[in-house]
């Protein structure tokens, strides 16, 4: 009862104090992108499907920034836990980036071809996957040294992850009428699962 | 070697991170203030890192290139066009990326701009990805051997980082040399953007690419042919060097056949990577692609191609034809199985097909299901371990293919079975022979 009362007072604050200007650059270019995909003719699957994706990775790096708390090392004996304060942040990061996500996709689909299977559901989990990664390698950073830079690190680490799935393709980025489709998203979900526990483990209190 | 220009993107991707942060180290820490008593000003901090840059990426750019060419050299017969304006290319954007860092750095004091930027270069080059406009273009693999116009896609690059490079300076001032760089610079960039897409060899490479489109295109190019043994090879002209390596496994599987088979062989055409699969191509020609096997994967070409060959001598479905759906058919139990898999033992050691699980969606109502694949030398046909065993103890046997030849219309007629070859083969039944599991092959 007491954490709830907690929870919900400490949700202005946190919030206010998060740097929300990566985030708001990555969202205007995430929409930026998805108006740019193939202008003025309907979107066609492969097309869709690599906006939604570059976004997806976008946004988890620019997420990764709102869990940058510059404070956090004087923030000790404020009443709220670490713990807390991070889920508020990363919670807050994330619902944003996948507000814009949904937004630039929903804009994208309204402009696809109807009669093929776009994927969405798929897109939908890797698009996760991307997000909390984004949050997870820079609250890895974050525990080392809360510093702004710490997101860069953790940018650094998640394009590179990004980067090297890229090379074998057809089992991590297939499109939506390939086979390998369903088998591509069992990894993608089972990786979400892994990076969400990472990042509910490094939002624990860090010890000085 | 679009590939390995791509790699100079991944490169120039850290380095375009590494160069913004070291352009927007004046702001960290109060940085700015402390360097104001130093003699050298903010300018030439600015020109000092595009240097760095400049040789950081050049460095790095030329080592992780010549390590990765190097490395495709070792053990291979390397084909195709060596293109060395190419591979500058991929230097020079990595160049480009670590300008562009410093420029950003320079002109937007957010940590957040260089992630964006490198997502931005990944995103055009696979939304545009035939573009001439790109910095680097990766799918000129379209089309084997398509004229490419590198030299004046490398100028450039070039000019784009002389703009970069001095919009990042211009962020201190506007003297007339720096406003005349950038001028110039924009200018040279239109002037060669122009001559890369109009020049001749732009027009070709659309050409090609338009033709790509066409049912045959796979194979179109695919006319330097040369005649051996009484079988024709074609490839590309960039890849003849292959053809001795084709012939290595497809000659031992013809001279075991008997000689009216050897009449009636399709040609062994090479195709490209992408593009349509006419069935009149796939039924005329065996269709060996723009890779081939090295440090040990050339034992799986080879096995392949003579797999191929030894299936359009029995009347076997090959790589991309399918007899009983695309699940693929079953050749246990019949007596062709043993006669195919002691032909590709001519070349190589036949070995048992693989299998993957694959999800379908169902046309129509988008339901979903698993499907499992055969995926063997062949292509879609399964044998079983029964087969496999008879074809290696034949292959022990030294007149094996004198009674293969003699008994040749009946083994390889799909209505004979495993039992009634052997005594044809002078095999005495081992293991209990095999039923076929899915639709047999016809």
């Amino acid at each position: 009862m007491r954490l709830g009362r907690l929870s919900v007072a400490a949700v202005p604050p946190v919030i206010r104090a998060v740097d929300w200007t990566p985030l708001a650059a990555a969202s205007v270019t995430t929409i930026a992108l998805a108006l740019l995909t193939t202008p003025g003719q309907p979107i066609q699957v492969q097309n869709l499907t690599v906006t939604a994706r570059m976004c997806g990775v976008l946004l988890g790096v620019a997420a990764g920034f709102a869990v940058v708390d510059t404070a956090d090392e004087i923030s000790a004996v404020t009443p709220a836990p670490r713990w807390l304060r991070q889920s508020i942040r990363a919670l807050g990061a994330f619902a944003v980036a996948a507000a814009v996500w949904a937004v630039a996709v929903s804009v994208m689909v309204a402009r696809a071809v109807t009669d093929v299977d776009l994927g969405i559901g798929g897109l939908i989990v890797e698009a996760a996957f991307w997000i909390i990664t984004g949050l997870s390698c820079a609250a890895c950073a974050v525990r080392f040294q809360p510093v702004r830079m710490a997101a860069v690190a953790g940018a650094a680490v998640t394009l590179g992850l990004a980067v090297s799935t890229v090379f074998d393709r057809e089992r991590f980025w297939p499109l939506p009428q390939d086979d390998q489709w369903q088998a591509a998203h069992v990894i993608w979900g089972v990786g979400l699962v892994v990076v969400t526990t990472v990042l509910l483990l490094t939002n624990r209190e860090v010890r000085r | 070697m679009a590939d390995t220009a791509l790699t100079g993107l991944v490169v120039g991707a850290g380095l375009m991170l590494s160069a913004n942060l070291a352009t927007l180290r004046d702001q960290r820490g109060d940085a700015g203030e402390l360097f104001d008593p130093v003699p050298i000003r903010v300018d030439a901090r600015t020109i000092a890192t595009l240097l760095a840059c400049v040789v950081a990426g050049t460095v790095l750019g030329v080592a992780v290139i010549a390590a990765q060419v190097g490395s495709m050299l070792v053990n291979s017969t390397p084909v195709g066009r060596f293109d060395l304006a190419e591979l500058a290319n991929g230097v020079l954007v990595t160049i480009l990326m670590t300008t562009v860092g410093v420029a950003a750095g320079r002109w937007t004091p957010g940590l957040i701009a260089a992630p964006i930027v490198i997502l931005l270069f990944f995103w055009a080059v696979f939304q545009f990805a035939t573009s001439w406009l790109l910095p680097v273009v990766p799918r000129a693999d379209l089309v084997v051997g398509a004229p490419r116009p590198p030299a004046w896609h490398a100028l450039y690059v070039l000019a784009l980082i002389l703009v970069f490079g001095a919009a990042a300076v211009l962020r201190h001032g506007h003297g007339p040399y720096r406003v005349g760089l950038v001028t110039v610079g924009t200018a040279l960039a239109v002037l060669t953007a122009t001559m890369s897409l109009t020049s001749p060899e732009a027009a070709l490479m659309r050409k090609a690419i338009d033709r790509s489109k066409t049912p045959t295109s796979i194979i179109e190019g695919a006319d330097h042919c040369v005649s051996s043994g009484g079988v024709t090879y074609c490839s590309f002209p960039s890849y003849t060097g292959w053809i001795p390596l084709w012939e290595q496994a497809v000659a031992p599987v013809v001279a075991a056949l008997p000689s009216e088979v050897r009449t009636t062989l399709p040609t062994v055409r090479q195709r490209t990577a992408t593009g349509m699969i006419d069935p009149q191509v796939l039924a005329d020609n065996i269709l060996p692609g723009t890779t081939w096997g090295r440090n040990g994967g050339e034992v799986a070409s080879r096995r392949w191609l003579a797999a191929q060959m030894a299936a359009a001598a029995t009347g076997l479905p090959r790589e991309g034809q399918y007899s009983g759906g695309r699940a693929g058919c079953d050749l246990r139990g019949q007596a062709r199985a043993i006669v195919v898999l002691w032909l590709i033992g001519q070349v190589e050691r036949p070995v048992l097909p693989g299998r993957s699980s694959v999800y379908v969606r169902e046309r129509g109502n988008g339901a979903e299901r698993a499907r499992t694949n055969v995926q063997s030398d062949f292509g879609a046909v399964d044998y079983g371990a029964a087969e496999l065993a008879y074809a290696e103890r034949l292959l022990t046997t030294a007149d094996a293919g004198d009674r293969i030849r003699a008994g040749w219309r009946k083994l390889v007629d799909p209505a004979t079975n495993v039992d009634e070859a052997l005594p044809i083969l002078g095999l005495t039944a081992g293991s209990a022979a095999s039923k076929a599991e899915g639709t047999p092959c016809t």
